[in-house]
């Protein structure tokens, strides 16, 4: 892992050329978020390709570029397109970005992603706030030897998901009459989705909700010292007795009708981040 | 093959050094070092010296091979061990294993520091490893172990020789500390759990949890030894309240534990 340390600061010079502010947060745009996008002021915009060690997008739907600039006043730096584990990328590519942002300065990190609700009481298009997960996708980010000055060896993950931020973003869904629940998210390593067995699988080992990102952005979150605050859209419900096959246009259709209630969400969580 | 070349070369290595053949393999898990030093007529033989060898970078494993004996009992100690969470493979962790194996070795002790998960097991108590549950990913078996494709049969007792299991619950009565036997889940980490997990894992049947042990255990029982694994509890899962755990504690936690180890150590090399 020591050559990460290099490339690391080989991409923040890059960025530094282009972008001199100092984010407070970082945000990946999973789904659900692509549209938060257009609320930012963008100072600078840089495709991956032209970062160091930066993943290429290569799915067609995918912008793939970094985005610096304000949030309603507070500066933040924002993922355009993430990358998964089922694509075939090493974890510590898929993760870089995260170092990165912590590098330039960012102390908390907005992350969100689509899932399959387990949990009968989840309707599709609520969002879930997570409040823990399951690492089940066979693989971590931190295998190999450590750099101490990135991180500790055995990192800490009794509360990955920052409890105050966690209780705001459930104060403005509460305010905002937003249907917001928080519970467990369980990553798996995809591409397929799960048969029955292992749907009812994961709800019996205390999982709400699944999906195939975000726990390893998490756990590097966590290992580098970001406060991390963490959002669920369920796409679909996925009730094992009662398990419709997934239809890719609804749960596109039940994502974008979610993103202005994820966007509200995440602007609420962040207007409460106090400007130094 | 290439591979038995190198287990030759550095049992050549260790053998050179002036070590007779062992009986009994032990391997000494974080904060359960100490115990090498109760070998008589020791040599020491740091991993550094021996050829193929991999190099401990974790916390408090000192990596070097002592050979001595316990009463008449010829013992090569594993001062020291490689993990996944390290970056190593499943071959390369279970290397200095072989070479303990091809010295002679026919009985492995191995010792780990875990996770209590079973609400009944406190700090420092003993789990006795009956039976174990393999979480650690795709990387544990990815790597091919070696050229050898001999079926490693399955055995209906399972990995952990049942006589040593009970030899050690007696020594703990004896003694007069706690000891139980239970399932030992395998996590790559290096992390520790999430609440979440800890609850996953006590759900699926697990009494403890750890990053390590369950490569060395398949090894040895293709190789055909008698295995016997001890796990100290160190630090207790809290399953709902925010509890932080810190290696440091996890080592201390060992460290004091080290004297019930100590004397389950000297129990199970004397019916080696």
């Amino acid at each position: 892992m020591l050559e990460l340390f290099g490339q690391i600061e080989e991409a923040v010079g890059v960025i530094r050329q282009r972008w001199a502010g100092r984010p407070r947060a970082g945000i990946i745009l999973g789904t659900g978020l692509g549209g938060l996008v257009d609320e930012i002021e963008v100072e600078a915009s840089l495709d991956y390709a032209e970062i160091p060690h930066f993943l290429r997008s290569t799915a067609a739907s995918h912008r793939g570029r970094l985005v610096c600039g304000r949030l309603r006043g507070l500066p933040v730096i924002a993922m355009e397109g993430r990358f998964h584990m089922y694509e075939g990328y090493p974890l510590k590519q898929v993760t870089l970005p995260v170092r990165v942002m912590k590098a330039l300065g960012a102390e908390l990190l907005v992350v969100s992603n689509a899932c399959g609700g387990m949990n009968p009481n989840y309707r599709a298009g609520d969002i879930m706030v997570i409040e823990d997960h399951i690492n089940l996708m066979g693989d971590n980010p931190l295998i190999g030897i450590n750099d101490d000055r990135l991180g500790p060896r055995f990192p800490d993950m009794s509360e990955p998901y920052d409890r105050k931020l966690i209780e705001r973003a459930l104060r403005v869904a509460r305010r905002d009459d937003i249907v917001a629940h928080q519970g467990v998210f369980v990553a798996v390593a995809g591409p397929n989705l799960e048969t029955r067995a292992e749907y009812r699988f994961l709800r019996l080992i205390g999982a709400d909700v699944v999906g195939m990102s975000t726990v390893p952005e998490v756990i590097v979150a966590v290992h580098c010292g970001l406060r991390v605050v963490g959002f669920s859209i369920v796409t679909d419900m996925c009730l094992p007795d009662a398990l419709e096959a997934a239809n890719l246009d609804k749960i596109i259709a039940v994502a974008n009708g979610a993103e202005p209630k994820l966007r509200a969400l995440v602007r609420g969580v962040l207007a409460d981040e106090p400007r130094s | 093959m290439e591979r038995a070349r190198w287990i030759d070369e550095a049992a050549e290595r260790v053998r050179a050094a002036g070590t007779g053949a062992p009986r009994v393999c032990v391997i000494l898990g974080t904060g359960l070092g100490g115990f090498a030093r109760e070998l008589l007529d020791a040599v020491a033989v740091p991993y550094a010296a021996i050829p193929h060898f991999p190099r401990s970078t974790a916390l408090s494993h000192a990596g070097r091979l002592v050979c001595g004996r316990l009463g008449a009992v010829p013992v090569i100690a594993m001062e020291g061990r490689v993990h996944l969470y390290e970056g190593y493979e499943p071959a390369e962790i279970c290397f200095p294993l072989e070479v303990c194996a091809r010295l002679g070795a026919r009985t492995l002790v191995v010792t780990n520091a875990s996770g209590g998960l079973n609400p009944r097991l406190a700090s420092e108590e003993v789990l006795v490893v009956s039976g174990h549950i393999d979480l650690m990913g795709r990387r544990a078996r990815e790597a091919a172990m070696a050229a050898d494709t001999s079926l490693a049969t399955r055995s209906p007792t399972g990995c952990y020789d049942r006589q040593l299991i009970e030899l050690a619950l007696s020594v703990a009565r004896r003694e007069g500390f706690p000891a139980s036997e239970g399932t030992y889940v395998g996590m790559s980490g290096p992390n520790y759990e999430t609440r979440a997990e800890y609850r996953f894992l006590r759900r699926i049947g697990g009494d403890v949890v750890g990053m390590s042990t369950i490569p060395e255990v398949r090894t040895a029982r293709r190789l055909g030894l008698r295995c016997l694994a001890l796990s100290v509890v160190t630090n207790v899962a809290s399953t709902d309240v925010q509890v932080t755990t810190t290696p440091e504690d996890v080592v201390a936690a060992a460290n004091r534990a080290s004297m019930r180890i100590g004397s389950i150590l000297r129990a199970a090399i004397a019916d080696g």
